[in-house]
């Protein structure tokens, strides 16, 4: 029997046309399925994280729980980015954050092209054990040209790390850098630097078991150079003194010098110390009058002086430079020309209100 | 079942056909967008590449090209099929994540669709920064995510950089010769795996074969607005070669203005002569004035730290200079003498040619070893291609030579990385291999013409060396 007979049946019982067409859309069907199953999106979903309320911690874990999840995905909480994606199942995966602040945020999840789900204000980091704080940190930006130079004014925003308060005169350039145990005033060719006071916001850390203020990974402290966010980029700041928010007050007190009369003859009002710096906004003291020379011995002498000095309000008195002044401290005078220290013999109750703040 | 349907003719109608394909095509168009399109415009370019060949040579060029494709699309299909189903997609190198995921990422930023903070940054990071990047980002703007059909853009760009060249060196070195060359270019295994991948090599070699065809044009155009029309296109295309990879400007522009100049020296072979007389006193004059000579010796030294550089990478390396510079490289810049200099200069050449050496103890080597000694064979037959090229077309084989010769020298100098080399090594073949290709042609013709007449003087001959009288055949195929 022929295969296509005459009449163009197949087997001489179908007709060859309905036969192809037969076989095609079965033929089709299982093509069909096969390539809905291979090609099928697996669209991903976040279902939730745990834990949802965590305190700030340098290292923090959090685990998502989701539907089809893949090795190669990434999460982050807003804007901040996971370490790594330890991937578990299709199911769960664990990420890792570091020093995420307090905050809610939206956990987000990617693959290697975008983000694909997202679980709206589902981690809340609260505050940690140790809180954070603010600091008053005096001290000079460098590296500017004159343009950058004027843009630094009292009340410029340092993009959430703090603001300035009070800005001096440009100087040149000239950053004291370390070499060895000594430090080198390092000239900065057509550079100008801006004396400055700021406020920053830094966070209580504890690194075995010593508290430090700490802003982008430094311990805040005289001598330390920063990098702060300005308008125009990143700035370097150096830090001449470090103190806290309490307001200055001018009070004048009672010092006695005493020493080589050489010394005390070169005393006068006027003369200021200023933590050692030459920075002219850092909060010092200044000799407002001087008495005469009195003789002790054939080698020391005595000078009487009214001295006024940038004190601080503290619950246990006054305090000069974040040291404790009272009487009988000693008030340290570091001018260009000499070095003394003096005996406090005079000084007002803390719980009298002062003169001026600044 | 009804019998209303006409009994089916026994013909075969093209209709069935045309369904069949048409179906096979939105299939394939569903798969792979990119591809398709890629496989257009390579049919459209070859299409135009084939006008006014002969039957016969038609019909090689097509067999070579569709081999060509098959093998690729065959490779891209295996990649896509053997994919970790982990991974978002599998590539053939691993810097190609890096083309494939960046360029997601910077059409993403582009169209406003959020992606991973950190990606933002990887995005614009310097490291592997080209402007292909940006290239391969619109076309993803345009048909979607593409981490395979990138591969058949790839191909499709380097066939057509291939076939620019195939059309351009037909007509100068004859139909045999340029087979020869696009057999090269698409089946020497090196550059047949470059040309599939998601890296800078394919656009590379279209940038490359533009430029070429500009730089002998700036020679060859008859009014002189046409040359500095291709002056400005060699000079725009140099610039593209240099975003692609640092050196290509210096290729570029080095090369035209040494080609335009050996064009004009080799018009008249007593230019030539006197070239050659004059050519030791200008060098050793141009040597001996301080300011050149001090330029001379800092680049040098320049082209030295980077070579030291590479020597310390991961893989089979090389060494150019004394092994006491290497430990502290800072001393190559501050202190290498111009003897060492010197010998240093000629060790680069040397071993652009000769890396790696076949004894080399390295088993990615060994399994390179064929296509090294086919290498050797190319640079064996450079000398006698040089001067078969200069007899049909002295332009184009000048411009050949001054191009490969710039970018050799660029790329000798800083080598130390066998893999490295080897990666830009492929792309001066562009230049060479029609060269090598000529040599090969002129070669054969004057064996098989030695036999012709061999058999004609001696008739006994014929049957010592079996010799059929193909020497005409091989004379005629201009």
């Amino acid at each position: 029997m022929a295969i296509v007979d005459a009449q163009g049946r197949l087997f001489g019982r179908f007709n060859l046309l309905d036969a192809v067409v037969l076989a095609l859309v079965a033929g089709l069907l299982p093509l069909s399925l096969a390539a809905y199953s291979l090609f099928r999106e697996h669209p991903v979903r976040l279902v939730s994280v745990t834990p949802t309320h965590v305190p700030q911690a340098e290292d923090l874990r959090v685990s998502v729980t989701g539907e089809n999840l893949r090795p190669f995905m990434r999460v982050s909480a807003g804007s901040q980015q996971g370490l790594d994606f330890i991937f578990k199942s299709t199911r769960e995966a664990e990420i890792p954050f570091q020093n995420l602040p307090p905050g809610e945020y939206d956990i987000i999840l990617y693959d290697q092209a975008q983000e694909r789900a997202r679980l709206p204000k589902a981690l809340i980091v609260g505050p940690g054990p140790f809180p954070s704080t603010q600091m008053i940190a005096v001290g000079a930006f460098g590296n500017l040209d004159a343009e950058k130079a004027q843009k630094l004014t009292a009340g410029l925003s340092l993009s959430g790390l703090g603001e300035v308060i009070q800005t001096g005169a440009p100087a040149p350039d000239r950053t004291p850098v370390f070499a060895g145990l000594s430090r080198v005033a390092v000239q900065v060719p057509n550079a100008l630097q801006v004396p400055a006071i700021v406020r920053l916001r830094c966070g209580v850390r504890a690194l075995q078991g010593r508290p430090d203020c700490v802003i982008r990974d430094a311990a805040l402290a005289p001598n330390l150079l920063l990098l702060l966010p300005t308008p125009f980029g990143d700035a370097p700041f150096l830090v001449d003194q470090v103190r806290s928010i309490e307001p200055l007050e001018q009070i004048e007190m009672q010092v006695r010098f005493s020493g080589d009369p050489a010394i005390l003859s070169l005393i006068r009002p006027g003369d200021a110390d200023r933590a050692g710096t030459a920075n002219e906004l850092v909060a010092g003291a200044v000799i407002v009058t001087v008495g005469p020379l009195r003789r002790i011995s054939e080698t020391v002498s005595e000078r009487q002086a009214t001295v006024r000095g940038d004190l601080q309000r503290a619950p246990g008195g006054w305090l000069y430079d974040s040291s404790p002044l009272r009487a009988g401290s000693f008030l340290p005078m570091r001018t260009p020309r000499y070095i003394l220290q003096g005996l406090v013999t005079e000084l007002p109750a803390a719980t009298v209100s002062g003169a001026t703040t600044r | 079942m009804t019998t209303l349907a006409r009994p089916v003719a026994r013909r075969f109608t093209p209709t069935l056909t045309i369904a069949g394909a048409g179906v096979a095509m939105g299939l394939a168009y569903t798969l792979s967008p990119l591809a398709v399109l890629s496989l257009a415009v390579i049919a459209t370019v070859a299409g135009a590449a084939s006008e006014g060949l002969s039957a016969g040579e038609r019909r090689w060029f097509w067999f070579l090209l569709c081999t060509a494709t098959l093998l690729r699309l065959i490779a891209v299909a295996g990649l896509f099929l053997t994919a970790d189903p982990s991974q978002p997609f599998a590539s053939f190198f691993g810097d190609e994540e890096l083309y494939k995921f960046r360029t997601v990422w910077i059409r993403n930023l582009g169209q406003d669709i959020p992606i991973s903070p950190a990606d933002v940054i990887y995005s614009f990071d310097d490291v592997g920064r080209t402007e292909h990047l940006f290239a391969l980002a619109l076309v993803q703007a345009l048909v979607g995510d593409a981490p395979y059909g990138l591969h058949m853009l790839s191909v499709a760009v380097y066939m057509c950089g291939v076939l620019l060249l195939y059309r351009f060196m037909r007509p100068a070195f004859g139909g045999v010769v340029a087979l020869g060359g696009l057999a090269g270019l698409m089946f020497i295994p090196s550059l047949a795996i470059w040309s599939m991948s998601v890296l800078k090599e394919p656009m590379n070699v279209l940038v490359l074969a533009a430029e070429l065809l500009c730089a002998v044009y700036v020679v060859r155009a008859p009014l002189w607005w046409q040359k500095v029309l291709a002056a400005a296109g060699v000079a725009s295309f140099g610039l593209a070669m240099d975003s692609l990879r640092g050196g290509g400007l210096v290729t570029a522009i080095g090369g035209t203005v040494a080609g335009v100049a050996g064009a004009w020296l080799v018009a008249r072979g007593r230019r030539v002569l006197v070239a050659l007389m004059l050519a030791p006193f200008v060098l050793a004059a141009l040597v001996s004035m301080p300011p050149v000579q001090e330029r001379l010796l800092a680049n040098l030294r320049e082209t030295a730290f980077h070579h030291a550089g590479h020597v310390v990478t991961a893989g089979y390396t090389y060494e150019l200079i004394n092994p006491r510079y290497y430990p502290n490289r800072v001393q190559i810049l501050r202190s290498m003498p111009a003897d060492d200099l010197a010998r240093y200069f000629i060790a680069a050449i040397w071993s652009y040619f000769v890396q790696p050496v076949p004894w080399a103890a390295s088993r990615p080597v060994r399994a390179y070893l064929p296509e090294q000694i086919a290498w050797y064979g190319m640079v064996l037959l450079l000398p006698f291609g040089v001067l078969a090229g200069l007899r049909r077309d002295r332009t184009l084989t000048v411009m050949l030579v001054t191009h490969a010769a710039a970018a050799v020298v660029v790329v000798a100098l800083t080598s130390g990385n066998v893999g490295t080399l080897i990666r830009h090594r492929s792309l001066v073949l562009l230049y060479l291999i029609w060269l090598s290709a000529i040599g090969a042609h002129d070669c054969i013709r004057r064996m098989l013409a030695r036999r012709v007449t061999l058999t004609t003087l001696h008739p006994r001959g014929a049957e010592l060396t079996g010799g059929r009288e193909e020497g005409s055949r091989a004379d005629g195929d201009r």
